[in-house]
């Protein structure tokens, strides 16, 4: 099945430009769907006890897959959290720095203004890393 | 001014902080004696820039401010830093003094003293302590809703964590949880305000929202004689933001967590905690009135209606009831303390709603100024007197000898052993209460004036009389001062009067419901010795007393000395003077407000 | 082929894909909202809330704030929602911990939901909103948010680092292995209360 003529034919018109998302979102669902259907439809369904056991290399499985985390994936999670929050601020200002520079105004302000920026969450940073956050015992 | 040094003050705070956090990584007990210093020395430097900046003051078209790249000419960016904010700047950085004072690690190896244990935390609770105060300062200066909001944020995260480093105990563990979370739910339920706001009028910056929200004409002139209407929309916004603001000042239907919160952490934070977070949030509420009704405080309807009654006047008679009320119940002192907490922000909303009312009487100016100079007199005069309190608290020590005050039990007969501790205790409870030459009667004299104004001024032809609203609200805060004159005397009574045989916990009525938590200290325990008198003037009082010492002299010397009332009566009115400068049309901005209305 | 081509452009105009998609987004977090409400399952709660962070996102990506969308995927959607399902799973006893809200706490839910229900729909039919005037010079919006962050509001985003630091304060305490002495102390505070507890009961 050839899609070029399709995508051409939606490409050049600037008032679709939604479009090729709505069809990619009902490609990615139907891929989805069909699978799943196929699967159910087409394949064999010879069930019983030993299939339905989880696979555990071949050992056999003890307990729960569900346990209790240790604490440390939360504080890990929430410090990751806290530096994406400043990747998301440093987004903008990349976006301003290389016109800045190419215009020659104020790009040393910037610098300096980023760099503070960075300079309290590296604080942060070495904070924690004082206070043994990283360490996993 | 630059920027740099306009914000001079919370630039050290800030510095000052991140040496602290960094000096918080060492284990030694060098260390932590040297981190109460830094934070005072940096609070010291702040407060002598400030006194210079509010000397330096002068008129209103002195004020500083930030356009940053400004956008098209504005001349009002993020931050407007006029005498009003100047003034509470300078009242906070103050009243931090006395905060570090009390919270000062006195005991042997500088984990913490009579009432606090922050164990090796000193640095971190001390770095706290001044983001928390930069994040007030920021508040009074803001002047866009997004610095508003991050300064709000800024004073109440630091506190959260406060609570729980406090003291190892799990009530503080728990007060922290408590207050971290329903604290984030306000915060969520602010910035929805908040958005609506941006939603509905276009804009961050405060000035901009009240000139959007305002009618003006063709040449952009604004039009601030009329009382705007808020679209349903608007008035949610507003809504939200009253509930926000509200949970910060423990105004009464957000108020349910003070007692558990107060309660649960240590005295010194506790102190904390019922000054800064009250006056960021008295401070934005403020704000937002002030962008709501303009230069001449026209609130709009669901703040205030034409009788005078409203949100505002309800909000205070409820705050000051249920405050009082839930104060004579408590057989806890910090907890008697926290719900009288509760009641003084009744008595500063009570101020507010007398203010909104101002446009409904003859001669507004009268009301118009003594309401905003009330709420401001009140906050640095609560912030001094409440100060003693705590302090007399952390200094007596509980009836086990272990730690500090915080039960009726624990002061009955004290006042026997420490007589100027508990006199000093006597003057802050009468200065609360509102009794004469205290700077607490002359607080409650100013928070009824607007009132009492309102209530005997005229009515306008044609305007319904706001006199039945504002008689009932005189008459309901000298019901509340006459209930609350009922638990400060109980704590002067049980200091003088009661025999401490009597406070023995199988005779006590009150204490069998509620046991109380009681910390127990690691290291050097202020009064571990039979002898029940302890002595007063040692090493490990000496920061504490000093702060007690100063509240108190604050009390007596604003209550009885009129040039110093006068003095910060003077103050007041120059900060009070908000709306002085604001030019009919904006020059930039007023092109955008012509098309805007267009 | 050419022909499928030429009935999907035809039925495709400008407004019925973004509304189509409107729709779709809108509809998706709507659901799953209303599932994070309903499912008793913690689990399954959580899965319901990505999809409603997800849904936001596509209506931020249908409002051309590009940037805002990939925020929202970025924070809400890879990061506290992690948190979140993290939370669940070091902090519930059974992996299938259910809620079980009584019914009068039902009631009281329900009554504020219709309140704020209420409220909102009242404000919308009155809806004044003021669109703000886009930048359609710019050809990445984001380069004016840039400038604006790192302009005008210079203040807030100095301060949104200073309010994370704070919160890394609040993470590493959390994170802090009590020393010692502490956990001595906090067992000791446990001994003394219930001992209290004891001789006032």
């Amino acid at each position: 099945m050839n899609i070029l003529p399709l995508l051409a034919s939606l490409e050049p018109d600037p008032q679709n430009t939604w479009a090729p998302v709505l069809l990619l979102i009902v490609m990615a669902v139907g891929f989805a769907v069909t699978n799943i259907a196929a699967s159910i439809i087409i394949g064999p369904g010879r069930t019983g006890k030993g299939k339905e056991e989880t696979y555990e290399s071949g050992m056999v499985p003890i307990g729960d897959t569900r346990k209790r985390f240790n604490v440390r994936f939360y504080i890990v999670a929430m410090i990751f959290l806290v530096f994406d929050v400043e990747i998301v601020f440093f987004y903008p200002w990349a976006t301003i720095f290389p016109d800045a520079i190419a215009k020659g105004t104020s790009s040393g302000l910037l610098l300096v203004e980023i760099i503070l920026f960075v300079v309290i969450l590296l604080l942060a940073y070495v904070y924690a890393w004082g206070k043994g956050v990283f360490q996993w015992d | 001014m630059s920027l740099l040094s306009l914000l001079l003050p919370e630039l050290i705070l800030i510095v000052a902080a991140s040496g602290l956090l960094l000096l918080g990584l060492s284990n030694k007990v060098a260390s932590r004696r040297l981190a109460p210093v830094v934070a005072m020395l940096a609070l010291i430097v702040t407060f002598c820039i400030q006194i210079y900046r509010v000397k330096a003051g002068g008129g209103p078209t002195q004020h500083d401010t930030f356009g940053g790249i400004s956008r098209d000419g504005s001349i009002y960016g993020t931050l407007r830093i006029a005498e009003f904010a100047q003034y509470i700047k300078l009242i906070s950085l103050g009243i931090g003094i006395l905060l570090t004072l009390l919270a000062w690690p006195t005991n042997d190896d500088a984990t913490g003293n009579s009432a606090l244990h922050f164990g090796h935390d000193a640095g971190e609770f001390f770095a706290l302590m001044l983001l928390s105060l930069t994040g007030l300062l920021l508040v009074a200066g803001a002047n866009d809703i997004m610095l508003l909001f991050l300064g709000i944020e800024l004073a109440s995260i630091p506190t959260y964590i406060m609570v729980s480093v406090s003291r190892p105990l799990p009530v503080a563990q728990e007060a922290g949880v408590k207050y971290f979370f329903l604290g984030a739910f306000a915060a969520a339920i602010m910035l929805f305000g908040f958005s609506y706001l941006y939603g509905t009028t276009g804009a961050t910056n405060l000035y901009e929202i009240m000139l959007n929200l305002h009618p003006k004409d063709a040449s952009g002139i604004i039009d601030w004689g009329t009382r705007i209407t808020l679209t349903p929309w608007q008035s949610l916004a507003v809504l939200m933001l009253v509930a926000g603001f509200a949970f910060k000042m423990a105004v009464v239907p957000l108020h349910f967590y003070v007692g558990d919160v107060y309660q649960g952490a240590a005295t010194p934070v506790t102190a904390f905690l019922s000054f800064v977070p009250k006056a960021s949030g008295f401070v934005a509420l403020i704000k937002l009135l002030f962008a709501l009704g303009g230069p001449n405080w026209l609130l709009p309807e669901p703040i205030v209606r034409a009788n005078g009654t409203g949100l505002l006047w309800v909000l205070a008679i409820l705050t000051m009831t249920v405050g009082n009320v839930l104060g004579l119940l408590q057989y806890n002192v910090k907890r008697v303390l926290a719900f009288s907490s509760v009641a003084h922000s009744g008595y500063m909303m009570a101020a507010l709603a007398a203010l909104a009312t101002s446009q409904f009487v003859s001669p507004a100016s009268n009301v118009k100024t003594t309401g905003l100079q009330a709420v401001l007199f009140y906050l640095a005069a609560y912030g001094i007197m409440n100060i003693g309190a705590f302090g007399v608290l952390q200094l007596l020590s509980a009836r086990d000898g272990k730690d500090s005050a915080e039960t009726f039990e624990d002061l009955a007969g004290k006042g026997r052993h420490h007589v100027s501790l508990a006199l000093s205790m006597a003057v802050c409870c009468f200065s609360l209460t509102g009794i004469p030459l205290t700077v607490g009667f002359m607080g409650k004299l100013m928070i009824i004036k607007p009132a009492l104004a309102a209530a005997i001024a005229k009515t306008p032809v044609g305007m319904s009389s706001v006199r039945p609203a504002m008689t009932w609200l005189v008459v309901i805060i000298m019901i509340n001062a006459a209930i609350s004159a009922a638990y400060y005397l109980r704590i002067v009574a049980t200091l003088f009067l009661r025999s401490e045989e009597h406070a023995h916990p199988a005779t006590a009525p009150h204490a069998a419901p509620h046991p109380a938590p009681r910390p127990h200290p690691r290291g050097h325990h202020l009064a571990d010795h039979a002898h029940p008198v302890d002595p007063l003037f040692t090493r490990h009082t000496m920061p504490i007393l000093l702060a007690v010492i100063l509240s108190v002299a604050g009390t007596l010397l604003f209550g009885m000395i009129p040039s110093a009332t006068e003095l910060l009566g003077n103050g007041v009115q120059s900060a009070a003077r908000i709306e002085g400068d604001i030019p009919q049309a904006l020059p930039g901005l007023s092109d955008k407000a012509v098309a805007a209305s267009k | 082929m050419n022909s499928i081509a030429s009935i999907l452009a035809l039925s495709v105009d400008a407004q019925t894909v973004p509304a189509v998609l409107f729709y779709l987004f809108a509809g998706i977090s709507a659901a799953s909202a209303l599932g994070v409400v309903l499912s008793r399952n913690i689990v399954r709660t959580a899965v319901c809330l990505l999809f409603t962070l997800v849904g936001v996102a596509g209506l931020y990506f249908l409002l051309e704030s590009e940037f805002l969308a990939a925020v929202q995927l970025v924070v809400y959607v890879g990061g506290t929602l992690i948190l979140i399902v993290f939370g669940v799973m070091l902090t519930s006893k059974s992996p299938f911990s259910r809620f079980e809200p009584k019914a009068g706490e039902v009631v009281v839910a329900i009554a504020a939901c219709i309140i704020l229900f209420a409220a909102l729909v009242m404000a919308i039919r009155s809806a004044d909103f003021r669109p703000q005037t886009l930048d359609t010079t710019q050809k990445y919006p984001v380069v004016a948010l840039g400038q604006a962050l790192l302009g005008d509001y210079l203040v807030p985003f100095e301060l949104a680092s200073v309010v994370l630091l704070v919160v890394m304060i609040g993470a590493a305490y959390l994170a802090k292995s009590r020393k010692r002495d502490d956990k001595r102390a906090v067992a000791r505070g446990a001994a003394t209360l219930s001992q209290k507890a004891r001789q006032w009961s």
